[in-house]
């Protein structure tokens, strides 16, 4: 690249060929004032705050326009230019609201930095009273204050050349010019794809993003991603998306696969609160993004990250014991033979996976896919010891330089005060779904009820019903409310009955032979705020027993730990760290650690994923290492131009196909095969691509520069 | 993981926090400035100019004012429940801040009153070619101060917002955790922490729970970007003791003031005011002090209150030319637009409104008009909700002082005027507005801020509106310029006193 040398103001600015004026002088670090110019778009040459002069040449020129050359010398700072650019800003603000308070733009508001620079803080004009600022102002995700606007067309020019979308148009009516759409249609019917890239460079606050579209309690950029940010994991959901899109499926689960360590296990029963952040929601709906990670896995046939994710740090000689193989346990386990570390695994249950292969019912997460993704962990170098229950982890530390207590909540709760549960057909949901899982003996009987409304409850209950069971699901919720609408749904639909606003009086019959659940109806309830006991309003007379010949409760668990496994517990038998009080990574025990379910309560397999990730990072440094595990597994760029395409505003989310009740209620196989190809390109074509916006270069103001 | 290392860091770089670097880098000392926003000068680039006593401009233009006058004024307008010796040095350093700005390269058009019985304290900034108040003026000398800051080596930190205050096991600031728009964070070391974040206008929750206000029901004030109590929960969390704060209380008409200002101007006059019950509560010639005004309205039923005019004093403006109270704020001189606007608010058109407020356009925020018109007060008090048997004798009896005594108030005869049948009836609804907190974190008269007994935490510093509890229990309009002026002294004094500490004897290592 050919280097030269100008001078503006007396000051030597290096320049390169092909730079402007302009440009040569911000990339020194020194501030020519500009507000239509921006350091991604082309020159539009608008504003006129940038004009110079330039030593032999007649009159004042712009800098975004005029070519950098070798020798020449420059002025940017003159009486005469300070006069030509307060009337250029001042024609600016003529037709600009004043009262800036009420501005989302203040203080980040180019306008306002500039009125700041160039002392012109008001127009001396006449004030400009524009017609056609309420056009096009109905829009969602994008906010159109159009009052505000300077025609900078830094939007028209972002949305045409970045985007190569060109929903955006300077329009004239009444002899006035403003910006709205081709035919001023509504921004969906003018093909805009809602990236954001028009707000991202609007220099005043005329384009913002609708209120509460992105978070303000975590850092911009990664806010402008909200499916990553609500991910507990911050799985890089948009790069996978657009791999999925391009048909590189392989290269969509190495992404995924970054962050977390069982993409198939999450593609079945993740909780995607990643989802509840789409921006699309505000559009129409949002993109499928459990169902696209399953879809990525099920349809990676080159597994092409896999060499590069099996291979590890040089070893250090450090030993590690991991105590449960669930999600959290297992992930740290990855993760700490990753940076080097001999990690062995110790799981009570006679095979490994927690809650994955024994907690949640077999047709909404296959064992053999579950334990597919154990095995490459395997195959990484982690040693899993099943039926190995550990009773004690002081023992335990003597052999190993670190522990890592990752043992969930297993034990299910009875609600103890409910007379009867102490009978012999009194089970858990963890007792009933273990049993089925694993392939453990249990008397049920005919009819089964159910004691709880939450998920879990249905879990249990539509596993009952493939069992060949008559199932009664008794809660106090309205509607099972309790329970995600789906999911009761489909209970329904496959024969479970639903006893709502029901309150338990005890459990009838014998120890040795339950005959049903004495209950009454009632009209609401709430937990008392400091007590956290039951208070009801029931509805009189209203007593009466549902038969059975054996309960289910689904009323939570709990870890089970007791004093003598050696570390301190809190009144809930969570471990603590008694320097905070709190349930932490660390605990009572220095070496010992603790992730997963078992310090959070019980939360989904993603939490624990992501709490397994973060104790092997400590636990790493703990051990003398970075506790660096980021790790790109893809390489990847992002196109920034991504072109039209019609009706994109109004294309429909697309879901599995759900098997018929008959065909799923007699069988435990998944209860739909999941997405077409078509379907998941569409799903991927659909993202909006919230992670282009981040890279738009941000336009220093004037208060970042060292000359000015 | 970025590490940085000051001698003195400043939390915010608003009109206090950028006093207060540069008062404290012209003691040699090394500085970060940490601001959220892409620029300095927070709420201050709103403001014109601020308080002085004593100043060059005022001895020039003959104004008479004296420090010990207006201190014993401002101590009994506060029944002396606020810091005498802080309010003493902040006026006796004012005249010499006005210098302190000039040295910068800022000019000023003079000493200006805010309103008729005002005291002439406000100093406000010339803008370049104009001889003119404009609003938004001070945003010149937000740019001065930057200029200075930059050249003795201030570091500013933009889009950066600091997190937590470190401090050691005597209790001492350490640093500061803070975190970019990347989302990189940064640990920065320092001997003396200055916190200035401006109090909390923007953060409904805490302006309800710590004041007892609902934003969007009972107060519609500005909500600065950005403003969420940051440096108030900061220092709480590091056992400093917290004051009530209190809104710099005015009165607004949401969705018609700023935004049909003849409209808002016009019923902001001092015609009669009403409460919902329908009974007058004020002598609305106090109108022009809108703090007086605001406090007045936040007694009433629901804290809402209407200004009532009919066609025939819109005739009488008419006639007269001008309005009676022009604000040198938005100088709204006479009824032209009035026709214009309330066909335009009707209508629901913004495009003739004079300016736009957006944050009451969003769902959430969108309340009901807020302006009425009628053919008969009955019609007017069935709009409003206020007790027209009530109303009615009130405007009787008002009626019948027309032009004479107020036998009630007491309020000069040329205000006023009489509603009188045959034409249209028109209301406003007033509510109680404010530009923002005020007070919160308690300090002593050095501005050191203190922890829960009344010690100083060695090495904290607090200034600006965080701090600012001088005005007790209501912002004293009578003195313009105060909030700046309190913005600009309090961060010179607590950049000063911040150095002073570190080179002291007392300083905690």
């Amino acid at each position: 690249m050919e280097k030269f040398t100008l001078y503006i103001d007396g000051n030597p600015i290096e320049a390169t060929k092909g730079q402007t004026i302009l440009e040569a002088a911000l990339a020194n670090d020194y501030y020519i004032p500009h507000l239509c110019t921006h350091p991604d778009l082309p020159t539009q040459g608008g504003c006129n705050l940038c004009v110079v002069e330039i030593e032999g040449i007649a009159g004042p020129v712009r800098a975004c326009e005029s070519p950098a050359r070798e020798g020449i010398r420059v002025t940017s700072k003159s009486e005469s230019l300070s006069h030509r650019r307060s009337v250029a800003m001042e024609l600016m603000l003529a037709g600009h609201p004043h009262d800036c308070t009420s501005c989302k733009a203040y203080l980040k508001c180019e306008l306002q930095a500039m009125m700041q620079y160039l002392g012109a803080v008001h127009s001396r004009l006449r004030t400009v009273n524009r017609q056609n600022t309420n056009i096009n102002t109905n829009n969602p995700l994008i906010v159109r204050e159009m009052e505000r606007c300077i025609q900078c067309g830094r939007c028209v020019r972002a949305c045409r050349e970045m985007r190569g979308v060109d929903a955006l148009s300077f329009n004239k009516l009444n002899d006035e010019t403003y910006i709205s759409t081709p035919g001023d249609l509504p921004l969906a019917d003018a093909g805009c794809r809602f990236c954001g890239a028009c707000v991202e460079v609007c220099p005043t606050g005329a384009l913002q993003d609708e209120a509460g579209v992105f978070r303000t309690d975590v850092p911009r950029e990664q806010a402008l991603i909200p499916c990553q940010v609500e991910c507990a994991a911050h799985i890089d959901i948009p790069a996978y998306l657009r791999f999925i899109k391009e048909g590189k499926y392989s290269e969509a689960v190495g992404v995924i696969r970054e962050k977390v360590t069982f993409p198939h296990a999450l593609g079945y029963v993740c909780n995607n609160l990643c989802e509840d952040g789409c921006k699309r929601t505000k559009l129409n709906e949002p993109i499928s993004i459990r169902d696209m990670k399953r879809f990525a896995v099920e349809h990676d046939k080159e597994q092409i990250w896999k060499e590069k994710y099996l291979r590890t740090k040089p070893r250090t000689g450090k030993k590690v014991a991991v105590v449960g193989a669930g999600p959290a346990g297992l992930t740290a386990a990855y993760y700490l033979n990753k940076q080097g570390h001999d990690v062995t695994v110790f799981e009570k249950q006679k095979i490994a996976g927690g809650h994955m292969t024994g907690g949640m019912p077999e047709y909404r997460i296959p064992t053999r896919d579950v334990l597919a993704e154990i095995k490459i962990i395997e195959e990484s170098g982690v040693k899993i010891i099943c039926e190995h229950p550990i009773s004690n982890v002081a023992e335990l530390k003597k052999d190993y330089d670190a522990v890592v207590v990752a043992i969930g909540t297993s034990i299910g709760k009875k609600l103890s005060y409910l007379p009867g549960s102490d009978f012999d057909h009194v089970y858990t949901a963890v007792d009933l779904l273990r049993a089925n899982r694993l392939g453990l003996p249990i008397e049920l009987g005919e009819t089964v009820n159910i004691i709880g409304g939450g998920n879990v409850a249905f879990d249990v209950a539509r596993t009952l019903i493939r069992m060949g069971k008559k199932v009664n699901v008794v809660c106090l919720e309205k509607n099972a409310s309790q329970a995600s609408p789906e999911e009761v749904h489909e209970a329904i639909e496959e024969g479970v009955n639903i006893f709502d606003c029901h309150s338990n009086e005890a459990i009838v019959g014998t120890k040795e032979k339950v005959t049903g659940l004495r209950v009454h109806k009632i009209n609401s309830f709430y937990f008392h705020p400091e007590t956290r006991a039951l208070v009801e309003d029931p509805v009189p007379d209203s007593t009466y027993v549902i038969p059975c010949d054996s309960i289910v409760f689904a009323a939570g668990q709990v870890t089970g730990l007791a004093k003598d496994f050696g570390l301190e517990l809190n009144r809930f038998g969570y471990p603590i760290d008694p320097r905070t009080g709190k349930s932490e990574y660390t605990t009572s025990v220095e070496g010992v650690f603790a992730a997963g379910d078992v310090i959070t309560g019980t939360k989904f397999v993603i939490n624990a994923i992501a709490g397994g990730r973060d104790v092997a990072s400590l636990v790493d440094k703990y051990l003398g290492g970075d506790g660096e595990i980021d790790e790109t597994l893809i390489e990847r760029t992002r196109e920034p131009v991504i072109g039209r395409i019609d009706d994109f505003a109004r294309m429909p989310r697309q879901q599995m196909a759900l098997k018929s009740p008959e065909e799923r209620k007699y069988n435990f196989l998944p209860v739909s095969e999941g997405l077409t190809c078509e379907q998941a390109t569409c799903e991927g074509t659909r993202c909006l691509q919230c992670d282009l916006r981040p890279d738009i270069t941000r336009v220093k103001l004037w208060t970042e520069y060292a000359h000015k | 993981m970025r590490r940085m290392e000051a001698d003195l860091i400043v939390i915010g770089g608003g009109m206090s926090g950028l006093s207060a670097a540069t008062a404290a880098a012209q003691k040699d000392a090394s500085v970060i400035v940490f601001e959220k926003g892409g620029t300095v000068g927070g709420a201050a680039n709103m403001g014109m100019g601020f308080f002085a006593v004593e100043s060059k401009y005022q001895k020039a233009q003959l104004v008479n004012h004296t420090v010990d006058e207006l201190f014993k004024e401002f101590m009994d307008y506060t029944h002396w429940r606020v810091n005498a010796r802080l309010v003493k040095k902040l006026f006796e350093q004012s005249a010499s801040t006005v210098e302190w700005i000039e040295d910068m390269g800022v000019e000023f058009l003079g000493a200006f009153k805010y309103f008729e019985n005002s005291n002439q304290t406000w100093h406000i900034v010339k803008t370049p070619g104009s001889n003119k108040p404009a609003e938004r003026c001070a945003s010149i000398m937000v740019k001065a101060m930057k200029d200075t800051a930059d050249e003795l080596g201030v570091d500013f930190l933009f889009y950066t917002s600091v997190k937590e205050i470190i401090t050691g096991d005597k209790g001492q600031v350490l640093g500061v955790r803070a975190v970019d728009q990347r989302g990189e964070e940064i640990e920065a070391e320092c001997s003396a922490i200055i916190v200035a974040t401006g109090g909390f206008g923007d953060n409904p929750e805490m302006i309800r729970d710590r004041i007892g206000l609902t934003w969007g029901q009972d107060l519609f004030s500005f909500r600065i970007p950005g403003l969420k109590g940051d440096g108030i929960r900061m220092v709480e969390a590091i056992g400093g003791a917290i004051d009530p704060s209190m809104i710099e209380v005015t009165y607004t008409t949401p969705g018609v003031t700023n935004l049909y200002k003849t409209i808002s101007e016009t019923m902001r006059q001092p015609n009669l005011m009403i409460n919902l019950d329908g009974k007058r509560f004020m002598d609305e010639s106090i109108m022009n002090n809108t703090t007086f005004t605001g406090n007045a309205i936040s007694v009433q039923p629901k804290r809402k209150a209407f200004t009532i005019i009919t066609d025939s004093i819109l005739d009488e403006y008419r006639a007269q030319g001008h309005l009676d109270y022009i604000t040198i704020h938005h100088n709204i001189q006479n009824v032209d637009h009035w026709e214009e606007q309330v066909k335009a608010y009707f209508s629901g058109d913004t495009s003739v409104a004079d300016e736009g407020l957006s944050f009451l356009e969003e769902d959430t925020n969108k309340i009901p008009n807020q302006f009425f018109i009628a053919d008969s007060l009955e019609e007017l008090c069935a709009q409003t909700g206020i007790n027209y048997k009530n109303a009615r004798k009130t405007i009787d009896e008002y009626n019948s002082m027309a032009g004479r005594y107020d036998r009630q108030f007491n309020k000069h005869p040329k205000y006023m005027r009489e509603l009188k049948e045959g034409g249209k009836w028109y209301a406003a609804a007033h509510y109680m507005c404010g530009y923002g907190t005020l007070a919160g974190i308690k300090t002593d008269d050095e501005l050191r801020v203190l922890d829960e007994d009344w010690k100083p935490i060695p090495g904290l510093f607090g200034c600006g509106t965080d701090v600012c509890s001088i005005f007790g229990d209501s912002y004293n309009f009578t003195m313009p310029g105060s909030t700046m002026g309190f913005a600009i002294n309090s961060g010179r004094l607590a950049g000063m006193n911040a150095i002073d500490y570190i080179d002291s004897d007392e300083f905690v290592e």
